[in-house]
């Protein structure tokens, strides 16, 4: 089974480079790719120089663009399961095979790491919980389905999904209505316990006063997503 | 008042010629230059007969000639940016698309070329092996 870690990568000099020992000590029989969103740092010239596979896009797309060539390039090298694994250290490749296990023996079609099944690891801050709940909350209310870690951006997807977020992926802030787009498809989602680590270098994306951008910003999506037709 | 116009009238035509300029060094697509060139026409025939304002005032039941004007104006204004925001975001939708690509295909040339390089070594070797043999 060709497995693909898809890590996208904006100013990681510090962290990407344990990130793949991470990977190829934890989890060996994956492959694995970084994504560089034109970092303004040494990130490139980093993976360059210690010779890491790495996609390099000229022009900074934004989390979801960058996600979305990984999906492209499990595409086309004909990868049966695709992984998104953060470049900051944040994620832990020991749970990568669990995951992969539990996507095939299940038959999902995507498999989140969740924080909150055990709730043990980094739990992050009080305020992103409620926001984090406020998101399962809204997706329940208009799929039905309980996400409990809706924003986690560790999940795997098996061939269909590949080929379905090849085409289409939201561009800022996916996670949440990544999942709903999948959900009203049909596709079958679930979710593997998973522990993180709280993130050594480098900051959240998403500041505080972003944060309010942002619920408003997915609210929407996920509304809209709800009135497309599959 | 005659004097007003003849002004009015001097600056859209320069603005006019202006916009036929870009077009001209493909500094503009005409495409998106037509909607200003068909507004300044528009506002030249205005411009030489004021009496077209009374008369669109009175049709729309507005006192001043004048607020019909700002009102047809404003409404041009708000369906022209609307217009460009719908273009910008096929614009972004495109340029993400090249960017992936070109991504990809710069590694796809790169492992290509790493393998090419790597079969290049193996078929020296493989002469050098086989050439003692072959004596």
């Amino acid at each position: 089974m060709k497995s693909l870690v898809m890590i996208p990568a904006y100013n990681e000099e510090k962290n990407i480079v344990k990130t793949v020992q991470d990977i190829q000590e934890n989890a060996p029989d994956f492959d694995y790719i970084i994504i560089n969103d034109c970092s303004q740092d040494h990130t490139l010239e980093l993976c360059r120089e210690k010779g890491l596979h790495v996609l390099n896009l000229p022009v900074n797309l934004g989390i979801g663009g960058a996600v979305q060539t990984g999906y492209r390039y499990a595409a086309q090298n004909g990868y049966d399961v695709a992984v998104q694994f953060d470049g900051d250290g944040q994620h832990d490749a020991a749970y990568l095979a669990d995951m992969r296990k539990k996507l095939v023996d299940e038959g999902l079609d995507m498999v989140i790491g969740s924080r909150f099944l055990l709730h043990e690891g980094f739990q992050s801050s009080s305020a992103r919980r409620i926001g984090i709940r406020y998101f399962t909350g809204l997706i329940r209310f208009s799929t039905g389905k309980k996400i409990t870690d809706p924003t986690s951006g560790m999940r795997m997807a098996n061939r269909s999904v590949i080929e379905t977020f090849a085409e289409d992926y939201p561009k800022d802030y996916p996670e949440p209505e990544s999942v709903v787009c999948l959900l009203r498809r049909g596709r079958r989602v679930g979710e593997a316990p998973v522990k993180m680590r709280e993130r050594e270098n480098g900051k959240s994306s998403i500041s505080f006063t972003k944060s309010i951008y942002y619920m408003c910003k997915v609210t929407f999506a996920i509304l809209i997503e709800n009135m497309r037709r599959y | 008042m005659w004097k007003l116009q003849m002004i009015g009238a001097a600056f859209l035509l320069l603005g006019m010629l202006y916009i036929i300029r870009l077009v001209r060094k493909r500094k503009m697509e005409l495409k998106y230059a037509l909607p200003w060139l068909a507004v300044s026409f528009a506002a030249l025939i205005v411009d030489c007969f004021p009496k077209i304002l009374s008369v669109i005032a009175g049709i729309l039941g507005i006192a001043t000639p004048v607020n019909a004007l700002y009102l047809v104006a404003f409404l041009f204004s708000v369906c022209l940016l609307f217009a460009l925001t719908v273009i910008v975001s096929r614009q972004s939708e495109r340029i993400k698309q090249l960017v992936q690509s070109a991504a990809l295909c710069e590694e796809r040339v790169k492992r290509l070329e790493a393998e090419l390089a790597g079969k290049k070594c193996d078929t020296d070797k493989e002469t050098k092996r086989k050439a003692p043999d072959g004596e």
